[in-house]
């Protein structure tokens, strides 16, 4: 069974400026000489209507916010909605401008039933901001006409098609405006008088264009339509009705993106490992994000990384547009679901508080440590990846049996010394030792580094157990561990 | 007594005022002296406990290392939010702590130390919190405590002795230098007050603490 379903966007040259913003303002897009196309209710409010010069609109409502019409941005949302219908069906199409065509009788089944499947995606379309209207029938062109004339229906029946067009307008028909307005004088206004005309006469007054399309519609011609082929990786761009200032702002357009990178990821079982995101400025070069994740789909964690970076990221002037593109990905298993209630998927939580962290404290304050094998306390610890460390076998050997501090200071600090006994707020006795160890004479890069050490541990006077040392001869001491 | 009273009296919601509260969920210290009066005879999990340290460096952080070294069994972090110095893997792996199970979190700024180690506790992916922030209010305090409930994780802050403020943490412990070993002092627990007491330490490397954590699980199980 063919069935085409239609997604038509009545409103797609607003939304695509608007679907970024949580309470829009009065709002307007503009075309050539300054005339509104179109214009949200908050607008309609005040009075103003398409058609309207823009300088009359002003002058009901002068805080109007407009902005010209951009066909780019709107052929390249309409092609990340595309994509995003990948999620239903393999073959879709586009139907600019404001429509894009899925066939789903091969999926229909699967997601139960044409009606629920309808329902998921209308619901999917509103979770991205997009107003739509949904209709199903055995042709493109049918399902199409049905969109736009707002009739949420799903016709599956061929034979019933002729009976359900009749009644439409003709100006649904996706045909010249000029041959259509034409008819319209003639007072041929519907599908079902244009159909009851004489097919010859009909062809020979308006070209044989005019009968195949209808014929194309109806499924009495076939209707190939151009596949769309989805780009190999994602990327999805947000224009903002007016530029943000504020990061908090942007948390809501976010969400829309964050959602259509998911609807990208989950039929191909892929999980992002580098996102990048761009806020894009008027004149300034774009502020560009990269965060580096273990490979996740979840846009709810997406969602809380990208807004921890953002908080703590400047901006040098006012966003206008956002984009979000995943730079790498990587596949990701079907999530494991718990089959105790309650029991937490603690890999997940582990990895995610890492990437959470990072993203507000940078990726050098969020760090695993581990014991290396050598001699030299400074070289025997190192940070590395959280959860990463090895080194349970590294204290294995001769040093078992020494005492080593549970702190070591990052540099060894100088202590007084008092007839050449080491002072801190009072004489620190020493305990045990000396203990020598030699540094790194082979080593090229501790060159520098002083030779010899001697250390001991040593209680101060107030009761704090430590790890000193001094070069054999000398009289410096030196504070380098404390035993907490 | 009769039985009916006391198995009132055992319900685990009902704690009198001269007992120890019952705590159904803790960690054994690895020090018998101190599990003796911890509510629920350890470090409580799920839960915020305050070490007022007189002066760091007296043995504080060994005090909680058996502990560490049996949650470092489970599969979940052991985190240090703002440690003072460098923690010295070698001598954690010889305590029986996996450093692989460590992640440290370094930063200078107070907010950004207190909100990390909110969303640490609250995550449920760390078995153990250990806070060494430069500062606290009571404000902060309760909101690591409501976080560790719901994280289900011993979180363990560290702070200053000697600065009297109240606190949501249901269990508050100050700790000073006695000679070779630790006093503590209960100054707050669900239950009545009990004596200071003084823990021998000894200075690590130690008999491995979580074979002593296990053993007193199994005396714990026999009893």
């Amino acid at each position: 069974m063919i069935l085409w379903t239609a997604i038509h966007l009545p409103d797609f040259s607003l939304q695509v400026f608007l679907r970024g913003v949580e309470q829009p303002q009065p709002f307007a897009v503009t075309g050539p000489r300054g005339v509104i196309l179109a214009c949200n209710r908050e607008a309609q409010n005040f009075g103003i209507r398409a058609g309207m010069k823009l300088s009359a609109a002003q002058a009901l409502y002068p805080g109007l916010e407009s902005r010209e019409r951009d066909l780019k941005a709107e052929f390249h949302a309409l092609s990340t909605l595309a994509q995003w219908c990948g999620q239903w069906a393999s073959t879709i199409s586009l139907a600019p401008p404001y429509g894009v065509l899925v066939e789903t009788g091969g999926s229909v089944k699967f997601f139960g039933g044409i009606d629920r499947l309808a329902g998921y995606m209308q619901d999917g379309l509103t979770a991205l901001g997009y107003q739509s209207l949904i209709a199903s029938a055995p042709t493109a062109g049918a399902a199409m006409m049905l969109a736009r004339a707002g009739m949420a229906t799903a016709l599956t029946d061929p034979a019933a098609l002729k009976g359900r067009l009749k009644p439409l307008p003709l100006e649904l028909l996706d045909y010249e405006p000029d041959v259509l307005d034409a008819l319209a004088a003639m007072g041929v206004r519907t599908i079902g008088g244009c159909l009851s005309l004489p097919r010859s006469g009909l062809a020979r007054r308006f070209g044989p264009a005019l009968v195949d399309e209808l014929d194309r519609v109806l499924g009495e011609l076939p209707d190939p339509r151009k596949p769309f082929n989805a780009p190999a990786n994602f990327a999805s761009r947000l224009e903002l009705p007016s530029s943000v200032e504020a990061v908090e702002q942007l948390v809501f357009g976010l969400r829309r993106l964050v959602g259509e990178l998911g609807a990208y990821l989950a039929p191909r079982s892929l999980g992002v490992t580098r996102l990048v995101l761009e806020l894009l400025h008027d004149d300034e070069p774009a502020t560009t994000l990269t965060l580096g994740l273990s490979a996740s789909r979840d846009a709810e964690h997406l969602l809380k990384v990208l807004r921890e970076r953002l908080s703590r990221t400047e901006l040098p002037q006012a966003v206008i547009a956002l984009r979000l593109a995943a730079a790498e990905t990587a596949a990701l298993d079907v999530e494991s679901l718990s089959l105790i209630p309650g029991e937490r998927n603690t890999e997940k939580d582990r990895v995610e508080l890492i990437e959470r962290l990072r993203a507000r404290l940078g990726d050098t304050a969020v760090t695993g440590i581990e014991a290396v094998a050598d001699h030299r306390p400074e070289r025997a610890i190192r940070n590395c990846e959280p959860g990463k460390a090895r080194g349970k076998s590294a204290s294995s050997g001769s040093n078992l049996n020494r005492q080593r501090p549970l702190w070591l200071l990052p540099r060894p600090q100088r202590l007084h010394s008092r007839a050449s006994r080491p002072w801190l707020g009072g004489e620190v006795a020493l305990i045990t030792g000396p203990e020598r160890i030699a540094s790194g004479w082979w080593d090229d890069s501790d060159r520098d580094a002083d030779a010899t050490r001697d250390y001991f541990v040593a209680r101060a006077a107030d009761g704090e157990t430590l790890w000193i040392y001094r070069h054999p001869g000398a009289d410096n001491w030196y504070l380098h561990g404390i035993f907490s | 007594m009769s039985a009916l009273l006391a198995t009132l009296l055992n319900h685990p919601a009902i704690w009198r005022g001269d007992d120890c509260a019952r705590v159904n969920d803790t960690v054994p210290s690895g020090h018998l002296e101190l599990d003796a009066v911890l509510p629920g005879g350890g470090w409580p999990r799920g839960a915020l406990t305050e070490l007022l340290v007189e002066r760091p460096g007296i043995g504080e952080l060994r005090l909680l290392l058996p502990a560490l070294s049996w949650l470092a069994r489970e599969d979940r972090w052991l985190a240090f939010i703002a440690p003072p110095y460098l923690p010295y893997a070698p001598t954690l792996a010889r305590c029986g702590i996996d450093p692989a199970r460590l992640i440290c979190v370094r930063t200078p700024v107070l907010q950004e130390q207190l909100w990390a180690a909110e969303q640490a506790l609250r995550s449920s992916a760390c078995a153990a919190v250990v806070m060494w922030p430069s500062q606290l209010d009571e404000k902060s305090a309760r909101r690591f405590q409501l976080a560790a409930e719901e994280g289900h994780a011993l979180g363990m802050l560290y702070g200053k002795a000697g600065q009297p403020r109240a606190s949501a943490a249901p269990l508050r412990l100050q700790l000073s230098a006695a000679g070779d070993g630790l006093a503590v002092k209960v100054l707050k627990r669900r239950g009545s007050q009990v004596a200071p007491l003084v823990l021998r330490s000894t200075l690590p490397p130690m008999p491995h603490p979580a074979l002593r954590v296990q053993r007193h699980y199994e005396e714990r199980a026999l009893s």
